[in-house]
């Protein structure tokens, strides 16, 4: 990690490590005049706002734009990193009729806090990266779909997408080149399972929450039963700096298998919390200790979550040398998801958090299947009980049992964002739980009679078994 | 403040707001039911929450069935059938925030007012919900006041104190135009600074920003790293006033 180049923190300019920002020199430009007139991070350094659409729509095939972004290596930047270029390909070119590009800005992980930024400080890059994706998969409307409680995000971004039409940007004519490109801003209401993307279908549809059945997947029936590309915001916010600089230069950056940039949010245990733009492989200690300021004084790391709360917790501080890209993460024992690190210290008691976190999935469970409805409340209520001072050593042994029931046999992925995180607590921080255990009233009164059958050595291994 | 309807009500007598909305939105969908969380959420903004009447008068408007409209509304959070206060304050517990200390601003909710989670305070002003992740967990505990009416008015409420807490509310009740400025809740010096200015970590109730202070006193100049503080010292006063002592400290 060579100093000395910049970076962007909060919004300004650091010298300091080195990941080059594609966000660079775009926060806090809100206005079309701006955004058009001010330079943004390009080899040639050419005021660039719109540019690379024009380019695009007047030099470019669709065809063209999917190898671009294929070749950039971009990942979805939501949580499973699914190649984005790769994802634009699979719109049937022979579909007649309506094709939609749905933008999730649903944004509702618990530690992140990152697509609000692009959707208030830059709101025209994202729009510009839409218009780029309509025009790569042939769609004609945008349906940019944001959580309800974002109202600054929605209101921003719809005064810029006014300020579009009133431009000619967007429109039956966009940039006089006779295209259709429409973009509605569409607010959610308050509900985490819309950021599932066939949930956030039947969402934008007028429907509860419901996530669909795939196959048919989304590209060929989603929206409306018609085509439809969903991305990130983030995801979508790269694609005019892919376009203007060229694939190689998103490609320079980052690892081999994650190219590029990612806004990472970290919170919690830190002393400067924030969002940064940072390059793939990044090591976590760099971002926790020169980043957001390091630990709080006289506190040692207990255990890290790289992605938001649906990941599982790294043990201590062989957290700080995980490369924070999607294969590090996944080697050091967790995944990158959505890169909302969440940085727990010593004072922390890891079956309160789990019992947090079971509470949120608990909510916002849809209910549309058993699992995930049922498997979250067993998980809240196991935690209470054990926190309530009821706990016994078997409940390690049931909440891997119900972990077990949930993952992967759930309809949607939000059973499994609710079991991992659990799963890794009771198998990496065993000695949370027991401690709660040991002071359990009915824990002593079993051990009394002779019945307090699982010693804590043992329901350690019982549940490293059932994980394997 | 908004009539609430306790009749069947026509959808031309829907608030302008509502239906000028559902004109301003129609062309950009291929059917009226895709409209209707949007619309349902504007007319949560007017109301404080949707009553049966409106909610009927909403699916008739949109010509979709009473059943699918309170199916919707069973769904989604956002959207409240019991009235509200005139201010919902919508307070995150999930884990960031819990950790920040939203158990406390709840307890001091409920002991200043002797009202639960969900209940309209003596004076009418306040609903306290207990809500999931708001998404700025870097701001714990964070909290948004919504004003519900024709100009609805939502306001990030972040990093409290119950100190700071309990004069918001009490400036919010007594109808204080400040109420929710932002307003200074701790400061010190940043943590790695990338060069040798008076680079500070500014903890304020909207956000936590790097900031550089040039200047002292009356004279000082607060440059922040989101670029949103502009003229602080005319835009707001107190908080440029509160910064400034707080720097003497530092």
């Amino acid at each position: 990690m060579a100093k000395g180049n910049p970076i962007l923190m909060n919004g300004i300019r650091h010298e300091c490590i080195t990941p080059v920002s594609a966000l660079d020199n775009e926060i806090g430009i809100r206005s079309l005049a701006d955004y058009e007139s001010k330079a943004r991070y390009v080899p040639d350094g050419k005021p660039g706002g719109y540019r690379a659409i024009q380019h695009v729509l007047n030099n470019m095939s669709p065809e063209q734009v999917i190898d671009e972004v294929k070749a950039s290596g971009l990942r979805g930047k939501g949580g499973a990193g699914f190649p984005t270029g790769l994802k634009w390909s699979f719109v049937p070119k022979d579909h007649l009729g309506p094709k939609y590009l749905a933008i999730n800005g649903d944004e509702g992980e618990p530690g992140t806090f990152k697509d609000r930024y692009i959707m208030e400080d830059c709101p025209h890059r994202l729009i510009e990266g839409a218009m780029i994706a309509m025009h790569a998969i042939g769609a004609e409307q945008t349906y940019c779909y944001i959580r309800g409680e974002f109202y600054d995000s929605l209101r921003l971004l719809d005064e810029a997408v006014k300020e579009c039409y009133a431009k000619g940007y967007l429109g039956d004519n966009v940039f006089g080149t006779g295209r259709r490109m429409h973009f509605q801003v569409h607010t959610g209401a308050g509900a985490y399972i819309c950021g599932e993307e066939t949930s956030m279908l039947s969402s934008i549809e007028g429907s509860r929450g419901h996530p669909k059945m795939k196959p048919p997947f989304p590209a060929i029936e989603g929206v409306f039963r018609k085509p439809t590309i969903i991305n990130n915001v983030e995801s979508i916010a790269c694609a005019p700096a892919i376009i203007d600089a060229g694939a190689g230069w998103f490609t320079a950056r980052g690892t081999e298998k994650s190219p590029g940039v990612k806004i990472v949010s970290v919170s919690g245990c830190v002393r400067n919390p924030g969002w940064w733009e940072i390059e793939y492989g990044t090591p976590i200690g760099v971002i926790v200790n020169e980043l957001a300021g390091g630990l709080l004084p006289g506190r040692k790391l207990k255990g890290l979550i790289p992605g938001g709360s649906s990941c599982p917790v790294i043990k201590g501080e062989a957290a700080f040398d995980v490369p924070f890209d999607y294969e590090g993460c996944v080697a050091g024992g967790s995944m990158l998801g959505s890169a909302a690190m969440i940085v727990l210290d010593d004072s922390i008691d890891m079956v309160g958090v789990m019992r947090n976190f079971s509470k949120f999935y608990a909510h916002e469970s849809c209910g549309k299947c058993t699992p995930c409805r049922e498997g979250t409340r067993w998980m809240l209520q196991i935690h209470q009980r054990i926190l309530d001072g009821g706990g016994t050593m078997e409940d390690l042994d049931l909440l891997i049992d119900i972990i077990n029931g949930i993952e992967a046999k759930s309809f949607c992925p939000l059973g499994d964002a609710a079991a991992w995180p659990v799963r890794s607590a009771v198998e990496r921080f065993p000695e949370d739980y027991i401690a709660w255990i040991e002071k359990s009233s009915r824990f002593n009164a079993l051990k009394a009679d002779g019945n307090g059958s699982a010693s804590p050595a043992g329901s350690e291994e019982t549940a490293g078994v059932e994980a394997n | 403040m908004p009539e609430l309807h306790t009749r069947d009500i026509n959808p031309a007598e829907l608030p302008k707001q509502i239906t000028d909305f559902v004109k301003g939105i129609a062309t950009q969908y291929p059917n009226t039911k895709a409209m209707l969380i949007p619309t349902l959420i504007e007319a949560q903004k007017y109301y404080g929450h949707v009553s049966d009447e409106v909610a009927m008068a909403i699916g008739r408007l949109l010509k979709v069935p009473y059943g699918e409209v309170e199916a919707v509304i069973d769904f989604y959070t956002m959207i409240l059938q019991k009235p509200t206060g005139e201010y919902i304050v919508g307070l995150c517990d999930t884990w960031n925030c819990e950790w920040g200390g939203a158990a406390a601003l709840k307890e001091h909710f409920i002991a200043k007012y002797g009202k639960g989670v969900g209940e309209i305070t003596d004076d009418g002003k306040f609903t306290l919900l207990m809500v999931e992740c708001l998404c700025d967990c870097h701001n714990p505990p964070s909290l948004q006041f919504l004003q519900r009416g024709e100009h609805f008015t939502p306001t990030w409420s972040n990093n409290l104190t119950v100190e700071l807490f309990d004069a918001i509310l009490d400036d919010l009740a007594a109808g204080r135009a400040d109420a929710l400025r932002e307003r200074f809740v701790r400061m010190e010096r940043k943590q790695n600074a990338p060069d040798d200015r008076n680079w500070v970590w500014l903890v304020t109730t909207r956000n936590q920003y790097p900031c550089v202070l040039e200047g002292s006193g009356d004279a000082m100049k607060v440059i922040d790293g989101f670029g949103k503080f502009g003229d602080l010292k005319n835009d707001n006063p107190a908080l440029h006033a509160e910064i400034a002592a707080a720097a003497k400290e530092l």
